[in-house]
């Protein structure tokens, strides 16, 4: 009888402490850069500066923008609030497709990646380490922005304990598509190698087809559509929803719920999908440490 | 003489090492696209749409914030060159060629720069379908200025070359964020009107206001903020040539001391 290790020797537990290792591994590599850390909580602030000063400018004060900014998303949702949320939307969006790309990329460039996938060991549960990871940070990021934003701005998100519980129910389902679309990424950075120019046109897409900083009701019908299909578009209004009171875009938010679920099913098997038939692509033609 | 043939032969290096990247000529060209487009659909949330002149004056500054930012973007984004190198291993086998080690870096920025000049049409035109049509004024006095902050942006990009020597993979986390504050506090997108008494002292201190202040004054045809356009113009001709010669003696000292212990694969 052979002695090698085979895949088929793992069992469900073992594959979890795969996964957990993975997770481990990447919290203590990210864990050497504090700044970094540092610097990814801070950078919702920055983004949504941006559309606050602009408007701000644009309507020629604060209460002129308030007054337009109510007229144009039909509510009186809370200016500030609708901004901040975007930008950690965007942010947790980002951030799932940069920590797994990056992992990727590094791994790639520095020749390991191969081996990696020489270990007998499925990739699924190292994708779904890097995956769990991703959620952490996102969370983390999420969390303190809205708070050291809230203080700097006196908006207070916490308002109502059911909203906030809603808000973070739909940030956790909400996330679970997004590994999707980081696998989907992931597969074309094996394909393609660039990670940095597919993860900036790549996200800055889907920032504006999402609607980062408005409704998407300012598209026409024909590009609503195309944005209804892409998750980041559903935790934004969904978050923006249940904090802000701006409307919910199946007119409840069981039904939105009902639609993060079911693109919770439906992209993570998709982009695994993509992610592994690229990766045995590779493997059999130039291979993975390639770049 | 061998500078120049130097430089040509780095060029035509860098333009090989970007042809085996065709997705990142893409991307540069549309990311911007997708940019201006996320902020112009965020400011319709606050023009009156049956205001035609304030709609025109909006594509046209927009149009001015997209100039200097595709520059910018282009400037920073050299760190992750240096990292790129770092981790593929070449970084140190260039360093032992017997070539100028800045050259370097001064041909990766303007094969760059070059790129996106040829982007700046497609995008006027862009901006003109999507917001409506502005016109453009003194083009030589906008280009002047246009020219100061370039060589201001390179000057960034090259100190950003040497902080990244020392500060790693931190480097271009860092760039992606000061490029941010640079986009706020430097008038980019953000008139310079909306930032406040306190605010706006960090836009004194910033290089690049003056010269997106002036360029943009200038190929609009507005009011300057800072000054009047003259002195402006003298103030940035100043700023261009100290901030070159700040960075680049800071980029060869980080090089030198780096080379000396050793450290220059460190990432």
């Amino acid at each position: 009888m052979s002695n090698q290790v085979g895949k088929s020797q793992f069992n469900m537990r073992s594959n979890l402490a795969i996964t957990w290792g993975v997770f481990i591994q990447r919290v203590q590599n990210i864990s050497r850069y504090k700044a970094a850390l540092f610097i990814d909580m801070l950078n919702p602030l920055m983004t949504s500066l941006f559309p606050i000063l602009m408007g701000i400018a644009i309507a020629g004060g604060q209460k002129a923008a308030e007054t337009q900014f109510h007229q144009a998303v039909g509510t009186d949702a809370n200016f500030f609030l609708f901004m901040i949320l975007s930008a950690n939307t965007f942010q947790i969006m980002s951030g799932a497709i940069f920590n797994f790309g990056f992992f990727l990329r590094r791994e790639q460039v520095t020749g390991t990646l191969e081996s990696l996938y020489l270990a007998p060991v499925s990739q699924i549960y190292i994708l779904i380490g890097t995956g769990f990871y991703a959620l952490l940070r996102a969370l983390l990021n999420f969390v303190f922005s809205v708070l050291v934003v809230s203080i700097i701005f006196g908006v207070n998100p916490l308002s109502s304990p059911t909203d906030v519980l809603l808000t973070l129910i739909f940030l956790i389902f909400g996330i679970i598509p997004l590994f999707g679309i980081a696998f989907l990424f992931g597969s074309m950075i094996l394909k393609y190698k660039d990670m940095q120019s597919i993860q900036t046109i790549l996200v800055t897409f889907i920032g504006f087809l999402m609607g980062m900083f408005f409704p998407i009701t300012l598209f026409p019908v024909w590009l609503q559509r195309i944005s209804l299909f892409l998750p980041p578009t559903w935790l934004n209004a969904d978050i923006r929803a249940a904090l802000t009171g701006t409307s919910w875009v199946l007119h409840s938010w069981f039904s939105d719920f009902g639609m993060i679920l079911f693109l919770g099913i439906i992209y993570p098997i998709l982009g695994t999908v993509l992610y592994l038939m690229t990766d045995r692509s590779m493997r059999k033609t130039s291979g993975l440490g390639v770049f | 003489m061998s500078y120049l043939t130097d430089i040509r032969t780095l060029i035509y290096k860098e333009k090989i090492v970007m042809s085996r990247y065709p997705v990142r000529i893409l991307a540069n060209t549309f990311f911007p696209i997708f940019f201006v487009l996320i902020f112009t659909f965020t400011s319709l949330l606050f023009v009156d749409p049956s205001n035609s002149q304030e709609i025109s004056q909006l594509s046209g500054r927009m149009f001015a914030g997209v100039v200097i930012y595709v520059f910018l973007n282009s400037g920073s984004d050299l760190s992750q060159s240096i990292i790129d190198e770092q981790q593929q291993g070449t970084i140190e086998s260039l360093y032992l060629a017997p070539v100028s080690k800045y050259l370097n870096v001064v041909a990766i920025i303007l094969i760059r720069f070059a790129f996106v000049l040829l982007t700046l049409v497609p995008y006027y035109y862009f901006m003109v379908n999507i917001l409506g049509k502005f016109e453009l004024h003194n083009l030589g006095l906008a280009t002047l200025f246009l020219i100061c902050a370039i060589f201001q942006i390179a000057a960034f990009g090259i100190f950003f070359a040497g902080f990244t020597l020392r500060a790693k993979e931190l480097a271009p986390r860092l760039a992606f964020f000061i490029t941010f504050l640079i986009m706020i506090f430097a008038g980019i997108f953000v008139p310079f009107e909306a930032l406040g008494n306190r605010m706006i002292i960090i836009s004194y201190l910033l290089p690049f206001s003056y010269s997106m202040d002036g360029f943009s004054a200038a190929l609009l045809d507005t009011k300057p903020f800072f000054m009047r356009l003259q002195l402006e113009l003298g103030i940035n001709i100043i700023l261009s040539i100290l901030t070159m010669i700040l960075s680049t003696k800071f980029f060869l000292k980080v090089e030198k001391s780096l080379r000396i212990d050793g450290k220059l694969m460190d990432y």
